[in-house]
């Protein structure tokens, strides 16, 4: 990434609401440790069930993402907003994903690798420590979600029977 | 249920600073990350507390707004049934932690905690932890990335439990018809 890249991500992402809490320096250090990714239209950013080790920050252009539920199907969300991050609990750990991800149209991204992450954390960095208190966030959502879910199966018995029946006659 | 003389002894000094206290910190996947120094920190941040048995830490209902870590005793998670029954979701021992999310957002308790046998716990208020985020301590930023490992995990292992009873459906029929026939039973019974 050149001098320019830099600068230009820069001035992109100050101006989104997440990244203008950044001080300069510290996100010309997150900056620095991240990849350009270029996606082609329909190209994938990543597959359901492929290992998942970064996160993103959407720079230009748009993204799906596709997650699938059971019983209800699937949930497709749209990623078009620059200062968007995508995947941000894979920098905690490797996971599989639990969705799929592609460009809908000419993507431009920033790629955060969990090693990267990791060595700002250690270091005490505050740009690790501004996207920590961004998962801090997600943690919360992704919490309710799941106790939602296990309440719908499992607490509501009934609508989950005439679920399982359904399946099995259309099987 | 209470497993008293099976718990790790713990010495706990009211008046000064908590030795072996640290041990149980260490031991646990939350704070598992930490230094000495940083975990001497979290535990300098909360408070001791006992409980007797049979005595609520804390309702159903009622806002979160600490965690709890268990140091001695047992306590048991309960909920309640559609038909009102009390129900024992867990039993938790020594080095389980107790409303970990309420470190970072308030809300209701899903279920009522309370102690089995004599409870000696830890209690971070999410003030002090909030404190602690704001003074930018590397310890408090190690636990929000252990409870994201955590919260991501059970979310996980939410989905794969779902996506097991619908991949293969005729072999939770059974026991989804027995569940409902129960509930029913107890819905007339009452």
């Amino acid at each position: 990434m050149t001098i320019r890249d830099v600068e230009r991500y820069q001035e992109i992402l100050k101006e989104t609401p997440f990244f203008s809490t950044y001080e300069e320096e510290e996100l010309s250090r997150l900056i620095g440790v991240c990849e350009r990714k270029v996606l082609a239209p329909r190209e994938p950013l990543w597959a359901l069930g492929s290992p998942g080790d970064s996160a993103y920050v959407l720079i230009g252009g748009r993204l799906e993402q596709t997650h699938r539920f059971q019983p209800d199907g699937t949930r497709v969300d749209q990623i078009g907003r620059p200062g968007e991050i995508v995947g941000l609990s894979y920098v905690v750990k490797e996971w599989r994903h639990q969705s799929a991800a592609s460009a809908v149209e000419r993507t431009e991204l920033l790629r955060l690798k969990r090693e990267s992450f990791q060595k700002l954390f250690e270091g005490g960095d505050m740009a690790a420590y501004r996207l920590v208190d961004r998962l801090a966030e997600e943690v919360v959502r992704e919490m309710r979600d799941a106790n939602r879910r296990l309440h719908e199966v499992f607490g509501n018995p009934a609508e989950t029977l005439r679920n399982l029946r359904r399946r099995v006659r259309q099987a | 249920m209470s497993q008293e003389g099976e718990d790790p002894v713990v010495e706990i000094s009211l008046g000064g600073t908590p030795a072996g206290a640290e041990t149980v910190f260490a031991s646990t996947l939350l704070f598992g990350s930490l230094t000495g120094e940083e975990v001497r920190e979290v535990v300098r941040a909360c408070e001791q507390e006992h409980f007797e048995p049979g005595e609520c830490l804390f309702r159903q209902g009622e806002e979160a707004d600490s965690l709890f870590i268990v140091v001695q005793g047992e306590l048991e998670v309960v909920g309640h049934s559609p038909t009102g029954e009390k129900v024992v979701l867990a039993v938790l021992g020594p080095g389980t932690v107790v409303g970990e999310l309420s470190l970072i957002e308030g809300g209701p308790r899903s279920a009522t905690v309370a102690a089995v046998s004599q409870c000696q716990l830890f209690r971070l208020r999410r003030g002090k932890f909030d404190a602690m985020r704001e003074a930018r301590r590397p310890a408090a930023y190690k636990i929000i990335v252990g409870l994201a490992s955590t919260v991501c995990e059970r979310r996980r292992q939410t989905d794969a439990r779902v996506e097991e009873v619908f991949q293969d459906p005729a072999k939770h029929i059974d026991a989804f018809e027995s569940q409902l026939h129960e509930m029913l039973g107890r819905l007339r019974k009452a």
